[in-house]
């Protein structure tokens, strides 16, 4: 009975650090040895993929990265499958942040899709990445009103020599905002969405999915949801990457917190019953 | 005079931005345009105000060799470095964004991560069904959790379409009603402010 108790005991408070050292082989042993366990398509991510399937080729979509470095992990692989995707269906990509780290992402995006980013010859014709614009949603109210509020592009080049931007005079030459970011969406449904009548698309993480779903699908006509939507992205656009591969690592460690949660219901539960 | 210029400041400037939205005046369309740019100009300079201000602070602990001091000369060192490279080789070329790539994004992504670890073991220690509304929230995490994983949907097939519900109406009618508080909450502090009730934001006293 003693060592019963002593084993129950030990379920309900098992070592904080037993725990880190299970969660980090679980995270890291399937990016060793992957399972490849199938992935499904979510609603969220098939909105956004038929949406630009559906653009005529020669539109105009804009990349808003209102995202940081921190969330980069899960956002940015989303970034390179819809930046595929983008490019395959010819469409023509205006890149800006509004978070200081978004133009760096902006670029990595285009050398890893496009090969090359301002040095490419299509750059400044089917893409560019125009930099940061400092201040929050009053910012976003600006550029929807006149895109070309900017004087340079993020590597010093004169807006006024790009042709992609000789089109456009606001928001209303978007034929989608795709929004990146680990904060909100709302800001951007009330400075481009509900002024412009410009559809929005998210690719946020996944915390952030509780937030966009109300928006979904008449503010926002789809959303990538944290890696998951990214691998799923990847399998749309037939580009296998970090995401897909990240997968069997995340179902390992979401069945690791429930056995947990399980472990310690468990312990409390017997230790209730014996007090009572 | 301290409190109603600034006061006479806030109404102007808030009825400009309603009037831009509703009605098409190419003049109050113009100044609010204005408006908002000078918001901007006024964000790049509160930039400027903040990295002078951590300056500072990071300076008078070195000065005074306060504990970690170390960590503050890394810092102090680390922002000049990226100051250095973006104002003479510009923040698109190729040796910043190497440095962004190669110091931020590890640094900041790995402290990110971190919460995974603390949230898988406030999880087991926390998440405990001492109440029945605590039984439900445990089971519909651990259902969104299956079936936002695809080791759920291997498990069972039906582990998404649940999740699904579970975020689509409960969870969509819950964080709806947030939002529209939130939105009503707006409404009336801008009324409030409109009509010179609100003064918090001119500092204590006002």
């Amino acid at each position: 009975m003693t060592a019963k108790k002593g084993w129950m005991q030990k379920l309900a408070t098992i070592d904080p650090r037993v725990i880190f050292l299970l969660l980090f082989i679980c995270v890291g042993a399937p990016l060793l040895s992957p399972v490849g366990l199938p992935v499904g398509i979510s609603p969220g991510t098939s909105g956004m993929y038929k949406f630009i399937e559906g653009l005529p080729s020669g539109n105009f979509v804009l990349s808003a990265f209102d995202m940081s470095a921190a969330v980069a992990p899960e956002c940015y692989p989303q970034v390179a499958a819809f930046t595929a995707h983008l490019k395959n269906k010819n469409l023509k990509i205006v890149e800006v942040a509004f978070d200081s780290a978004g133009p760096m992402f902006a670029d990595q995006a285009l050398r890893d899709v496009f090969g090359a980013s301002k040095d490419h010859p299509l750059y400044g014709k089917n893409f560019v990445n125009l930099g940061y614009i400092a201040g929050g949603e009053a910012a976003m109210r600006s550029y929807a009103a006149n895109p070309k509020m900017i004087q340079k592009d993020f590597y010093g080049k004169d807006i006024k020599d790009l042709e992609i931007m000789q089109p456009l005079s606001s928001a209303k030459d978007f034929r989608l905002v795709i929004v990146i970011t680990g904060s909100q969406v709302d800001n951007f449904v009330r400075q481009f969405g509900d002024p412009y009548g410009v559809p929005i698309a998210g690719a946020v993480t996944a915390v952030l999915v509780t937030r966009v779903m109300p928006y979904y699908p008449a503010k926002v006509i789809g959303y990538l949801n944290g890696l998951r939507g990214a691998a799923e992205y990847e399998l749309l656009v037939k580009r296998p990457g970090i995401a897909l591969a990240g997968m069997d690592a995340q179902s390992a460690a979401h069945l690791l917190v429930i056995i947990f949660i399980i472990i310690g219901n468990v312990g409390y539960m017997v230790r209730k019953s014996r007090r009572s | 005079m301290k409190l109603k210029l600034p006061l006479a400041i806030t109404i102007i400037l808030t009825m400009l931005s309603v009037a831009d939205y509703y009605f098409k005046v190419p003049a109050i369309n113009t100044i609010a345009r204005d408006v908002t740019v000078a918001t901007l100009v006024m964000s790049a300079c509160a930039i400027g105000i903040g990295i002078i201000s951590l300056t500072k602070i990071h300076v008078n602990r070195i000065a005074k060799k306060k504990p970690h001091s170390l960590e503050s000369v890394i810092m102090l060192v680390t922002l000049a470095a990226f100051i250095l490279v973006g104002a003479v080789l510009g923040s698109g070329d190729p040796n910043y964004v190497y440095m962004f790539q190669n110091i931020i994004v590890p640094l900041d992504s790995a402290m990110f991560s971190l919460a995974g670890f603390f949230m898988a073991s406030a999880a087991y220690r926390a998440f405990r069904a001492r109440s029945n509304e605590a039984l439900v929230l445990l089971v519909a995490a651990v259902l969104v959790m299956l079936g936002q994983a695809p080791i759920g949907e291997a498990l069972w097939s039906g582990f998404p379409n649940v999740s699904q519900w579970i975020l689509d109406v409960p969870n969509t009618a819950g964080v709806r009603a947030l939002i529209m508080g939130i939105a009503i909450g707006m409404l009336s502090l801008t009324i409030r402010m409109l009509m010179g009730h609100e003064k918090g934001y001119l500092g204590a006293g006002a």
